[in-house]
């Protein structure tokens, strides 16, 4: 008998736009391909809004992604009808035809999908109607089956992050839309969720959200991301041994706090005038709110002296840069999830400074691994920052007490494993 | 056809249009025409002696053939009034004969337009209705269903003594006397801002004898018992029937109680023509069958869609969960047939994707809640329905299987309706009883537990109903039709389910609500608010008029006939 085969379906392909659900997906895909024992296939959305380049042949939605990569595909269905509310597209006959001939063809015996938006949560049903054998696996990288707000869970009146939404409350954030469509729209996800066997979360934190909300318990596992391993050196202390050397890497968004970490090198330079520097590794601050942009600009300006702001970086530059600081500071206002760069703050030997709440809290263990400061408070921040910079030894003792490395190649292990376990089940179902 | 013969010395020809002709013939001689179209009136006091002759071609090349140089002469003439129209009013309504002939309807409003200009130059004209600086009568609506059904709305000044005569006059001259036809009320409204005088308010419902096409030119006459007479116009008229029912349906107010003769019966008989005219046409425009016909089915299940058709999506992502629609005859029908393409070209996909076997029926026109489920009715193939609105979801599947089992354990069961949730986990239905209305003049619907929790006690018994809502409402199909369905007479939406099961219950059988049940229903998602008050008024009014015997014994009494515990009484 062949080995089993598992197909990836994930919602953007690296090669198109780089981003963490897209760069891990494809961690993963390579690290199970590279396997004796199963067989894997990619398929990622390719099109409209992503990628400019349309249905590239006629009679068919499928392409190859490269010439020599027999594993790889695109499937070009048009996102420019996306329901972004419902999380659908309104084009099903992309779904019942061209991903039908593409399920058929291939054939896989296991469907693990890494996010389905353009997609469509229905993408599910038709995997189900194609592969009524077939094991399905879904990863949930955000909350956003949960919150429309961008799966943020972050309430649009005051900030607050959202404990409990219901109808009645994301009415509250959406004044525009009417409790019962919220309730629709949960009732349509959950449709199509349904279909699920086994949904992988990257946090303890995430999967009680997912609970909460009515997934059922038994069939939600958590599961870290494994991650290509990188490693860095430790890096020179200042003559007097502190450690006033902090890097951010990430969105230059609200959500990512960026403004509260600017607003606590504004106190620090008053604090200790030209102690402590931080260098900025961030991206996309062009496609925030004007406001927002402006605030940081503003907050960039009054902090010039101890702020570098370098942009935007490539992960195989990530070594270099985390060598040149002592710190990784997460200052997110929202729950996150699994921060990936915790993760690779913690391979690189760099303690985590974070907020004190969701799956931030959960990944760093406070005065073992990292600090916790309030969260979105600036003064507790700053005062974080301070008390790790000039208490002796403490660098040195959170960094042994760093959490080991999860490769990816563990990870295709240990999932390879639960791809059978699955198989078996469906089998015995049907 | 036969030319005729006419001497064009001792005739003259008037073109009404290009295919109805006026021959007025001076000297008394015949003219030969055997069609239909033709009218003849002896006028003797029209430049003595004379015959006036109308005649209708079918077309204006047939009026060319009968009578060569028709068409140029039509093209000329369109009559216009002249000095011989003065005076020969008499000859009007013989003139509207031509409005009821079948001829096209521009050349039909070209009539109405001739007649009028007739009309204007051969009627006595009367002061306007003033008097004092103040109107003296006033016209606020006048409505028109078709072409001859009209409901006039108005008030005259009692001054000048009592009227003796109040007259309508159609834009194409036809008069009718209002005095006999109309009901009158005290306009409270009026008498403060013109003090001194008693103001008299009035609706009329009345059929005009020959079409009324026009929109603008209706007048109204009065004639006091001192002998003054005084005309005034009235507004355009409403002939858009959403526009009409705005205006006219808070006229079912104007008397607590209504009285039997009032003005609430003329609101009745206008909106009756107007829900007439809609059914007139009312029927099945196309139908499409998704996926394999299910071969013995043993539930239709009848869905109405108007507006939100988006909610077949959400619906059918539901329905696939539950293996039970595999036996089911899956119906639904478009009242808003301007949606019929998308939701034709979306539905068959969503089938595919669903994996369901369903049926899309789209209207010719919307016929409204009533129609739409009677004609579902006709088109089911299973002996068991489920009326069901789109805005219904189940909390979990089985509930299918649930709700026949339940139907069928009860022997002379009439409607089944389950508990219904909103979206917050409150009750939006749990059986449906009545309740004096407010004031006291008739009877609203009573919807038990509305607003309590899901888990309320007081909604966890099954039991015997006076009615369910026709939101979720299981019938056998013999016994529905045995009942002739839903009273088209409703304005759509609302009190068409209580009335079937009333008349269920009269039947002999008994409704239940039965809790094992529940499903969603995010009440009002189907159908826009205002337009559902505005329509609920009338509906309720009628509702009233046809059960108010009926609800009394029922609620008054727990040994009605209508085997109904006393819970509803209580």
């Amino acid at each position: 008998m062949s080995s089993p085969k598992v197909l990836y379906i994930v919602h953007n392909h690296p090669e198109i736009r780089s981003g963490g659900v897209e760069v891990y997906s494809q961690e993963l895909f390579q690290a199970m391909r590279a396997r004796p024992d199963f067989s894997a296939c990619l398929l990622a959305k390719g099109g409209a809004p992503f990628s400019a380049a349309q249905r590239p042949h006629e009679g068919t939605m499928i392409s190859t992604v490269s010439p020599a990569d027999d594993g790889q595909y695109l499937f070009h269905n048009e996102g420019g009808d996306y329901d972004h509310f419902l999380g659908t597209s309104c084009a099903k006959e992309h779904l019942v035809t061209y991903l039908d001939r593409f399920l058929t063809a291939v054939r896989p015996d296991v469907v693990h999908f890494h996010h389905t938006l353009y997609l469509g949560y229905d993408t599910l049903r038709q995997v189900r109607n194609s592969l009524p054998a077939a094991a399905i696996v879904y990863s949930l990288h955000d909350y956003l089956p949960i919150c429309h707000r961008n799966g943020q869970l972050l309430r649009t009146n005051n900030r607050e992050r959202c404990h409990e939404p219901s109808p009645r409350r994301c009415h509250e954030c959406f004044p525009d839309i009417a409790p019962r469509e919220f309730f629709l729209r949960e009732r349509f996800i959950k449709a199509q969720l349904e279909h699920a066997d086994l949904f992988l979360a990257p946090s303890e934190f995430l999967r009680e959200r997912y609970i909460a909300w009515g997934l059922p318990r038994e069939k939600l596992i958590c599961e870290p991301y494994g991650r290509a391993v990188i490693s860095a050196g430790p890096g020179a202390a200042s003559p007097d041994g502190s450690r006033w050397r902090f890097g951010f890497f990430g969105q230059m968004s609200l959500f990512k706090g960026v403004h509260v970490l600017l607003d606590a090198m504004k106190i620090l330079e008053r604090l200790q005038p030209g102690a402590a520097h931080l260098w900025l590794h961030g991206n996309n601050l062009d496609l925030q709110p004007p406001e927002f942009q402006a605030t940081v600009d503003a907050l960039l300006t009054d902090t010039a002296a101890s702020v570098t702001n370098s942009g935007p970086f490539q992960r195989k530059e990530l070594r270099r840069l985390m060598e040149n600081i002592d710190w990784v500071v997460v200052p997110s206002l929202w729950w996150e999830n699994a921060p990936l760069v915790i993760q690779e703050a913690f391979m690189c030997g760099r303690p985590v400074l974070c907020s004190d709440v969701g799956g931030m809290a959960e990944a760093v263990t406070s005065n073992e691994n990292g600090l916790h400061f309030r969260v979105g408070d600036a003064m507790s921040l700053a005062e974080t920052m301070r008390r790790a910079a000039t208490t002796p030894g403490l660098w040195d003792r959170l960094r042994q007490q760093l959490p080991p490395g999860y490769p990816v190649a563990q990870q295709a292990e240990k999932l390879s494993g639960l791809y059978r376990q699955l198989i078996a089940q469906r089998r015995a179902l049907s | 056809m036969p030319s005729p013969e006419h001497s064009s010395a001792s005739t003259t020809r008037i073109w009404l249009n290009h295919q109805v002709l006026l021959l007025v013939t001076f000297t008394g001689g015949t003219t030969r025409i055997p069609s239909r179209w033709r009218s003849v009136l002896p006028l003797t006091d029209f430049r003595s002696p004379a015959r006036v002759e109308l005649l209708g071609f079918a077309s204006p090349a047939e009026a060319e053939r009968a009578i060569p140089g028709a068409r140029t002469e039509a093209a000329r003439d369109f009559v216009m009034p002249t000095e011989a129209w003065s005076g020969h009013e008499s000859f009007l309504p013989f003139l509207r004969l031509a409005l009821s002939w079948d001829i096209p309807a521009a050349e039909t409003h070209l009539l109405a337009e001739r007649l009028h200009l007739i009309r204007e130059s051969t009627r006595a004209k009367h002061p306007p209705a003033i008097f004092a600086g103040r109107p003296l009568l006033c016209v606020d609506v006048v409505a028109r269903s078709g072409e001859s059904f009209v409901y006039l709305k108005g008030w005259w000044r009692g001054c000048h003594g009592s009227a003796v005569r109040l007259t309508a006059i159609s834009p194409e001259g036809e008069r009718r006397d209002l005095l006999g036809v109309l009901c009158r009320f005290p306009r409270d409204d009026i008498a403060p801002a013109y003090a001194g005088d008693t103001y008299l308010g009035f609706t009329a419902f009345f059929q005009l004898h020959r079409p009324s096409l026009l929109r603008t030119g209706w007048l109204l006459e009065i004639e006091t018992s001192d002998g003054f007479v005084a005309e005034a116009p009235a507004p355009p008229v409403l002939e858009d029937p959403e526009q009409a029912l705005t205006a006219i349906l808070p006229d079912l107010q104007l008397e607590r109680p209504p009285r039997p003769r009032g003005a609430a019966e003329h609101v009745h008989g206008f909106v009756s023509r107007l829900q007439a005219r809609r059914l007139e046409c009312f029927s099945l425009k196309e139908e499409l069958q998704f996926g394999p016909l299910v071969s013995r089915p043993v539930l239709s299940v009848i869905i109405p869609l108007y507006g939100r058709v988006d909610l077949i999506e959400h619906q059918l992502a539901q329905f696939a969960l539950d293996p039970a629609w595999a036996g089911c005859d899956l119906i639904y029908l478009l009242d808003s047939p301007a949606q019929w393409q998308r939701v034709a070209w979306r539905t068959e996909w969503l089938a595919r994707l669903y994996n369901l076997s369903l049926r899309v029926v789209c209207c010719n026109r919307n016929g409204g809640y009533a129609a739409v489920n009677n004609l579902g009715a006709s088109l089911a193939r299973a002996d068991l329905l489920l009326l069901l609105n789109s805005d219904v979801l189940p909390s979990a599947p089985g509930w299918i299987e649930k709700m026949i089992a339940a139907y069928r354990r009860r022997p002379g069961i009439g409607a089944l309706g389950p508990k219904l949730l909103f979206e917050d986990n409150s009750i939006q239905h749990a059986g449906v009883g009545f309740a004096a209305t407010s004031d006291g003049f008739g009877w609203d619907t009573l919807p038990y537990c509305k607003g309590l929790h899901r888990n309320s006690t007081d909604a966890a018994q099954a039991r015997p109903v006076a009615a369910v809502t026709g939101a979720c409402l299981m019938v056998d199909k013999s016994l529905f039709l045995r009942v002739n369905g839903f009273d088209q007479g409703y304005i759509q939406g609302d009190f068409e389910d209580t009335d079937l099961c009333l008349r269920l219950l009269q039947a002999g059988c008994q409704n239940w609500y039965d809790p094992e049940i529940e499903l969603y229903h995010l009440e009002g998602v189907s159908y826009p608010l205002p337009e559902r008050l505005r329509h609920a008024t009338y509906n309720r009014w009628l509702h009233s008029r046809k059960w108010s015997a009926v609800i009394e014994k029922l609620v008054n009494h727990s040994d009605t006939p209508f085997a109904t515990d006393t819970w509803i009484s209580a």
